[in-house]
């Protein structure tokens, strides 16, 4: 099999997964608003509190370092992204091909 | 008797084609040069009409003294002015010019005769005498035809002002070829030789004005046929440009129709995500935050009321909701420790860096490369 054959395979399985989770019976009486409102809750939550914390770090280190520390957190950020998108991947990978 | 009458009938319908055929329409001539094209001039300003676009145009028709030499010379003007300044034109009677299907046309304006802007001094450049354009219209009114005139056809000079009128004067001289073909033209009633001024509302005054030996001359021939394919060229071309435009906007309203067909049926499909979106946005932001603002909003701690079998109570405020600015204690820390602090925290910063960016290179520089060996 090409490697596109697989690449295509694997978009559609992925698509296809996503839709399957959708057709799970329990989204049915999910209310995906409230799901959605009660992560937005969250993620403000989370968003103020890593603002505060930012602003505590920043007062301890010089406007370059502040600004080496975002470098820093936007690298982690997407390594983490990364990562995650990789694992994602080899899992659909596993999923159909194995 | 009856015979007497017949012969009056027909000396009566021959003086009626005699008068209809020898008194002129208008004081236009019309003759025939060596090559055999038909020539028409005119010099009576009588043939120039004024347009009336929007507004109260009025003219006048004076004469005015026109020095060549030494010699004062009679010259015949009309001054069109009006409310409204941004197109002036001059009506040319079919009947004058006699649009023929599939004929090159010459025209030949003297420079006495052609427009003349006037504006009042020091707004001259926001003048733009530079479109001038032909348009047939029907009897309707509508236009049908157009022909632009281009630069290289059109002589624009500042030139001196006969009338003595003290302001600043542009004389665009247009002598120019162009082709008519179309059936469409068969229906022209009138020729609108027509000159825009972006500048709109200024104290802008047309003037056509005729010396005595002037002519305004319009040759009409089968020319040379490079020159009537030219310039068929550029009929066409003109008639492409319009007809693009106008496919453009039709494209562009049904764009915007389209987008705003779009954007109702996006507004009925409920959105969850436009508060979690606005989240997200706000965490990637505190990630980039540069200042050293820390406020924190502390709950306030309450009991709430309570009826526990007709006896209440509650409702009783331990802990009220109390902002921390974080911020402040560090105010209160000596300056000379904070520097230091600072100073050691980004080393300490830095240091960690380039621990980092030493492992990913490393790791770069020493991973293998994976699949393709199956």
């Amino acid at each position: 099999m090409s490697d596109i054959a697989k690449w295509a395979l694997l978009i559609a399985g992925a698509i296809a997964l996503i839709a399957l989770i959708m057709a799970l019976p329990f989204m049915d009486f999910l209310d995906t608003s409230e799901l959605s409102s009660a992560i937005t809750d969250v993620v403000s939550v989370a968003g103020n509190a890593f603002g505060t914390v930012r602003g505590l770090l920043n007062n301890l280190l010089s406007p370059f370092g502040r600004t080496c520390l975002s470098g820093l957190i936007i690298y982690f950020f997407t390594k983490w992204i990364v990562t995650a998108g990789i694992k994602i991947t080899t899992w659909i990978y596993h999923f159909i091909f194995k | 008797m009856f015979r007497q009458k017949k012969i009056i009938a027909i000396i009566a319908l021959f003086l009626l084609l005699s008068i209809m055929l020898c008194i002129p329409v208008s004081g236009a001539t019309v003759t025939q040069n060596q090559y055999g094209e038909k020539v028409i001039e005119t010099n009576n300003l009588s043939d120039f009409l004024p347009v009336e676009y929007e507004g109260n145009l009025q003219y006048t028709t004076d004469y005015a003294k026109y020095f060549e030499g030494d010699m004062e010379q009679p010259m015949l003007v009309k001054t069109f002015w009006g409310s409204y300044y941004g197109e002036y034109g001059v009506f040319l009677n079919k009947d004058i010019i006699d649009v023929e299907y599939e004929m090159m046309y010459h025209f030949e304006m003297p420079l006495t005769a052609c427009y003349w802007l006037s504006a009042k001094s020091g707004e001259v450049n926001d003048f733009n005498p530079s479109y001038i354009s032909m348009h047939f219209l029907n009897a309707n009114g509508t236009e049908i035809h157009w022909v632009t005139v281009d630069e290289k056809n059109a002589s624009l000079t500042v030139g001196n002002n006969p009338l003595n009128l003290g302001t600043a004067l542009y004389l665009k001289r247009f002598n120019f070829d162009f082709y008519v073909s179309g059936e469409l033209l068969n229906e022209v009633s009138t020729i609108v030789i027509r000159a825009e001024n972006s500048n709109k509302g200024y104290n802008c005054r047309f003037y056509l004005g005729l010396k005595k030996d002037d002519v305004f001359r319009i040759t009409v021939g089968d020319f040379e046929t490079d020159a009537i394919i030219d310039n068929q060229n550029k009929n066409a071309q003109s008639i492409i440009d319009h007809q693009t435009e106008l496919q453009e906007n039709e494209k562009a309203e049904a764009n915007q129709t389209g987008a705003d067909g779009v954007g109702e049926i996006n507004s009925l499909i409920p959105n969850d995500t436009e508060g979690l979106t606005k989240a997200f946005s706000n965490l990637t932001k505190s990630m980039i935050h540069n200042n050293t603002t820390c406020k924190m909003n502390f709950p306030g701690v309450k009991i709430p009321k309570l009826n526990i079998r007709g006896f209440e109570f509650g409702n009783v405020t331990l802990l009220e909701e109390k902002e921390i600015d974080f911020e402040y204690y560090f105010t209160l820390i000596p300056e000379i420790y904070l520097k230091l602090i600072r100073a050691l925290c980004t080393i300490a910063l830095v240091v960690y860096c380039f621990k980092e960016m030493y492992s990913l290179l490393s790791f770069i520089f020493t991973a293998k490369g994976g699949g393709g060996s199956e």
